[in-house]
């Protein structure tokens, strides 16, 4: 693997947000020139080319990707591709195999979203930062207790397990506010 | 790894479809027989989804700047010469200017980032969801009033942000200046800690009180993300 692209990939495995803008800018040209026979209004290109970018890192750093057999472009692409084709009906995309089944991109559309998760959302933002950021932890990165204990100051993995199921209790009840 | 950290990264294996096909059949056994890991995932993958599009969001608002304020520098070397012109300028008038120029030149206002306003929405909304709404409406002394109110109940550091942008919007520097003083002092590294450390640092440097406006500016520069830090070199290049 090219030094560069290695780098990069090492880069949004960590969250690196300037490593997400570096990826913006380099392959936007490209990736409109691609999708623009398709897609005509420069907006909506837009805005498919960020939410794009923003799946692609999502991606790397939840699923801690690392790419071997594609690169950070095809996969940009093939994302970008998918979601045109859900986005914009008329002819298929034929979407081709470029990558790999490990590779699949995990993707959850705002639309998708049940109404009992929209309460939960909505929800969500009422909490103090403290609880959002300790399930943040559980539920968005997938950091196991000790990982938690390990990157904060909670005394002990008991007081990370009650502190959670506080927070969640608070959540609930914030539902129905 | 304990019981509960093995279930998550099992969990999680299973919602990114990255589990082989033997240990997928063994999952969706379990999950048909065992009723309490069946609520578990289900609890856990609802809310995952959750976050997942609330990061989502948060992700492309910050690309969506990023987006605009390079967009303003990127016209080629005539627009280069010319913001270089424009740069010596606004240097050479600072230096004779009364101190709040760089303040009307740099300051704009903090988009909504947190709730997304849906327009027609009915009487039960929230105090803190009609805050929002003031806010993008740009009725900044009403959304003050009401984050204000939302405080009480809720502590959150992001509700706390807002109301100093209210303030400071509302042309109410010196309750914005101290509201986001009080933002930092309580937890310098909340979610919008580059966010508030540069609208203090404008705020200081409107007030002349330049040695802590540079601490604050240098802090932008240390803050994780990249709101504002192009800014904020180019004001600490100038400061005196």
């Amino acid at each position: 693997m090219e030094k560069k692209e290695a780098e990069i990939q090492s880069r949004l495995r960590k969250g690196d947000r300037e490593a997400l803008q570096w990826v913006y800018t380099e392959y936007k040209e490209a990736f409109f020139a691609y999708l623009m026979n398709r897609i005509e209004a420069k907006e909506e290109l837009e805005d498919l080319y960020q939410d794009s970018v923003v799946a692609l890192f999502q991606n790397f750093t939840l699923k801690q990707l690392n790419l071997d057999t594609s690169n950070i472009k095809t996969y940009l692409f093939a994302i970008g591709k998918n979601k045109a084709a859900a986005r914009f009906r008329g002819p298929r995309m034929v979407v081709q195999d470029d990558i790999f089944l490990k590779e699949t991109v995990y993707q959850v559309e705002e639309n998708e979203l049940s109404e009992e998760q929209n309460a939960l959302r909505k929800a969500f933002k009422l909490l103090g930062e403290s609880c959002r950021e300790l399930l943040k932890m559980h539920y968005y990165r997938g950091l196991t207790d000790k990982e938690v204990q390990e990157m904060t100051d909670y005394k002990d993995i008991n007081t990370i397990k009650s502190s959670r199921s506080r927070c969640l209790k608070k959540l609930k009840n914030l539902i129905n506010v | 790894m304990s019981k509960s950290g093995k279930d998550i990264k099992l969990f999680r294996k299973h919602m990114f479809s990255m589990l082989a096909e033997e240990e997928m059949r063994s999952f969706d056994e379990r999950l048909a027989k065992d009723t309490e890991f069946r609520q578990a995932y289900e609890e856990y993958k609802a809310l995952s989804e959750v976050l997942f599009v609330e990061e989502a969001q948060q992700l492309k608002s910050q690309l969506q700047e990023f987006s605009s304020s390079n967009r303003e520098t990127s016209f080629g070397w005539m627009r280069v010469a010319a913001a270089i012109a424009v740069l010596f300028g606004v240097f050479a008038v600072y230096q004779w200017a009364p101190r709040s120029q760089p303040y009307e030149k740099y300051f704009d206002p903090y988009p909504n980032v947190v709730a997304p306003v849906t327009r027609g929405s009915s009487s039960s909304e929230s105090a803190l969801e009609k805050a929002f709404e003031r806010y993008e409406k740009e009725e900044y002394a009403l959304a003050g009033a009401l984050f204000e109110e939302c405080m009480k109940e809720n502590s959150s550091d992001t509700i706390h942000f807002y109301w100093a942008m209210s303030l400071m919007n509302a042309e109410e520097e010196g309750r914005a200046e101290e509201a986001l003083r009080a933002l930092l002092e309580r937890s310098p590294q909340n979610n919008f800690q580059g966010e508030s450390q540069w609208y203090y640092g404008l705020l200081l440097l409107r007030n002349e009180n330049t040695q802590a406006a540079k601490t604050a500016l240098q802090a932008v520069l240390d803050a994780p993300g990249s709101f504002k830090k192009k800014e904020a070199r180019e004001l600490l290049d100038q400061i005196p």
